[in-house]
């Protein structure tokens, strides 16, 4: 897309006469209307994609009906891009005309100093000044004289032989001001007419993704000239509420900027409506995927097809009943985030989010895994009551094994208490921006993902507004006892199978793990050789499933033994929440979810 | 059967075949039922929607409505306890 080059002439030749006249009202017309088609394609798009595809699919069947709906999808990202980049050139020439009304303000207080002083300001930028002070041989007037600007007043010094007219020095500073303000005017010009001309996109109507990187490009370009004008107002120091109570604050036209161009701040900032944070890190999402695929190495292979399959489950049609999903947060620092909610966190009275654990990283496996155990878990909890959201949380850096459980045993508790920190900032926000006054709130931790959730009860006032927990597959979570916990031991619900290695790393029951040890020697695969005598201690403390923790748990299969078929297999550890090999644990952990966790079949502790 | 909830409100109970065919039958809130079957299937597979029409409203949207029809020979009169009537 290309912007309106009427400035791009005023590089070279720029005199501050010109400065002063730019209208810097007329730039900031001109980034309104660009606000007004970006939010018109936006309109557009959101018409196709909830509308058009949904009602299509619904109603027809057939060649010609899916060819449609192609058709129809290429010009939803058609839209979808329209929106982007309209969304970008709108904040540039608005932050344009934000550094040059800066610019003029520097100019218009030199000249009013001018006129003040009766100095004259040439047309060039130098200053002349009338005669005053007194000789020091005469006593009569010093004669008046010309002073040009200096751009950089710093590089020239003084010369030592000024005149002693008091004037001289007075029109020196007002030269400079202007010639400064000139200076940076021009420079202004020429990195925005830079960024301008890079807004443009390829001919044609399909959006390849070589546009989408270019898109991400043009982004970044737009948020580094932007800093001032827009990133600084962001309250990332502020509490959840405070964030809520700005974003609430602010005007449409602000919050359209805000949106369309800092989606990756706006979209992850904790406090802010689910919805708002939704749209964000879908826009974001966009960009991300371009900015990916436009590299070639292992991470961002791996990361881009995590993101292709959450972005195909945001756009797949949603039968009647099926909890609709909300992308609450997105990035591709570190091992990858993504937070997914099944059911508006916002609008729903029971709020669960579950923190994965081991191994666990923006992958493939991930986007349709975990995030499979989020919608099972809303699903099954809406059984119970409609007014549901789940939540799956990959907000931290999990531990990574690629050797099997040996990393384990190195795993230290920083990324446990690192990702305890974030996950307490997204809780907090949770609980801010829900509509209603005490939602029940659920913590759920998986795997490693239970020690963070553990580190996060013993920071500060513990998990915000949780009211319940549950421990699902835990190697031990550093606490003690449940009543530890802060929230009363009879809202701690652990599940633990019994072919789960995990749970039982390093028990007593070393049974299983001199099996498997036997059987794994060669492999090297698991540490089973680490056991020590500890009765119920695991490697991050008490068993939670233990009789001494104190803990509610819920009835869990088995699962398959560790060695069978003559395989090994970790699936004990890994079907907790799946309504088809455990639908009692799912059921479990689903009713807790919905505030009935003291209608929980409970068993005896091992 | 592998675990049995005897739960005034939520009852619910659970089979199991050793090698996998499952059942599960659950009563969730305002006393709607699920039933849930499940086999080992070897591959997912989408099952195909019906090809008869109907014969009762089909319902839309995010939320399935609660039992919300009285039947005067199957509505019970009277709720039953820890039971909201749907009525």
């Amino acid at each position: 897309m290309s912007g309106p080059g009427g400035l791009s002439a005023l590089g070279a030749t720029l005199t501050w006469a010109k400065l002063r006249e730019v209208k810097c009202a007329e730039l900031e017309e001109a980034a309104d209307g660009w606000g007004r088609a970006g939010n018109r394609a936006d309109a557009a798009r959101d018409r196709i994609d909830t509308q058009l595809v949904d009602d299509l699919r619904r109603t027809q069947k057939g060649e010609a009906s899916r060819a449609a709906v192609r058709r129809l999808r290429r010009l939803s990202m058609n839209f979808q891009y329209i929106y982007t980049e309209c969304g970008l050139l709108r904040t540039t020439l608005n932050s344009l005309a934000h550094e040059m009304k800066a610019q003029q303000r520097v100019l218009q207080r030199a000249l009013d100093d001018a006129a003040a002083l009766k100095f004259t300001v040439h047309p060039d930028g130098s200053v002349t000044y009338p005669a005053a002070g007194e000789g020091l041989v005469d006593g009569k007037p010093l004669a008046g004289g010309r002073a040009s600007g200096v751009p950089n007043p710093g590089l020239a010094g003084p010369s030592g032989l000024v005149a002693p007219n008091p004037n001289a020095a007075k029109a020196q500073d007002i030269a400079d001001r202007v010639a400064r303000a000139v200076r940076t005017a021009a420079d202004v010009d020429w990195r925005y007419a830079k960024i301008l001309r890079g807004l443009k996109a390829e001919d044609g109507l399909s959006v390849p993704t070589a546009t989408w990187t270019d898109a991400a490009g043009d982004a970044a370009a737009v948020r580094q000239a932007a800093h001032g004008y827009l990133a600084q107002g962001i309250p990332h120091d502020a509490s959840p509420a405070g964030r809520k109570a700005w974003w609430a604050g602010l005007t449409d036209e602000q919050r359209e900027e805000y949106l369309a161009v800092y989606p990756d701040q706006i979209g992850n900032l904790d406090g802010i409506p689910a919805l708002v944070r939704d749209a964000a890190n879908r826009d974001n999402l966009q960009l991300l995927m371009g900015k990916l695929a436009g590299r070639d190495d292992g991470d961002a292979v791996t990361k881009l097809a995590a993101l292709r399959e959450i972005d195909r489950q945001l756009r797949a049609v949603r039968e009647p009943g099926e909890p609709p999903m909300y992308l609450l947060g997105i990035g591709d620092q570190g091992n990858g985030r993504a937070i997914v909610s099944y059911g508006n966190p916002d609008a729903s009275r029971n709020v669960a989010a579950y923190v994965p654990g081991l191994n666990t990283s923006l992958d493939e496996e991930f986007a349709r895994g975990d995030l499979k155990r989020a919608r099972d878990t809303a699903a099954a909890a809406r059984e119970i009551d409609h007014s549901t959201a789940a939540i799956v949380w990959l907000g931290y850096d999990a531990p990574q094994s690629p050797d099997g459980l040996n990393s384990l045993a190195v795993a230290s508790t920083e990324r446990a208490e690192t990702g305890a920190h974030a996950f307490r900032g997204f809780m907090s926000g949770l609980e801010a921006s829900n509509d209603h006054g005490d939602p029940h709130m659920t913590a759920i931790g998986h795997s490693y993902g239970s020690r963070t959730v553990g580190a996060a009860t013993q920071q500060g006032g513990g998990i915000p507004g949780v009211d319940d927990i549950v421990l699902v597959g835990s190697p031990g979570l550093g606490v003690d006892r449940a009543e530890d916990l802060g929230i009363g031991k009879d809202h701690v619900f652990v599940g633990a199978a019994d072919n789960d290695v995990v749970t039982r790393l390093p028990s007593k029951e070393q049974g299983l793990l001199a099996a498997a040890g036997r059987a794994l020697g060669p492999a090297g695969s698991l540490a089973v050789d680490v056991v020590h005598p500890g009765d119920d201690d695991l490697w991050f403390g008490k068993d939670p499933a233990s009789e001494d923790f104190g803990a509610r748990r819920f009835t869990v299969d088995p699962g398959p033994p560790l060695i069978g078929l003559g395989r090994v297999t970790l699936d004990a550890h890994s079907q907790y929440f799946n309504p088809k090999l455990d639908s009692a644990s799912a059921d479990s952990i689903a009713m807790v979810v919905a505030g009935r966790g003291h209608q929980v079949k409970q068993e005896g502790g091992r | 059967m592998t675990a049995v909830n005897n739960d005034a409100e939520f009852p619910a109970v659970y089979a199991r075949t050793p090698d996998g065919f499952g059942v599960r039958l659950r009563i969730g809130g305002k006393g709607q039922a699920f039933f849930q079957v499940d086999t080992p299937c070897v591959r997912e597979s989408a099952v195909a929607d019906p090809t008869t029409k109907a014969t009762a409203p089909l319902y839309e949207g995010e939320f399935i409505p609660r039992p919300n029809i009285h039947s005067d020979f199957w509505s019970a009169e009277a709720p039953e306890v820890g039971v909201t009537s749907g009525r």
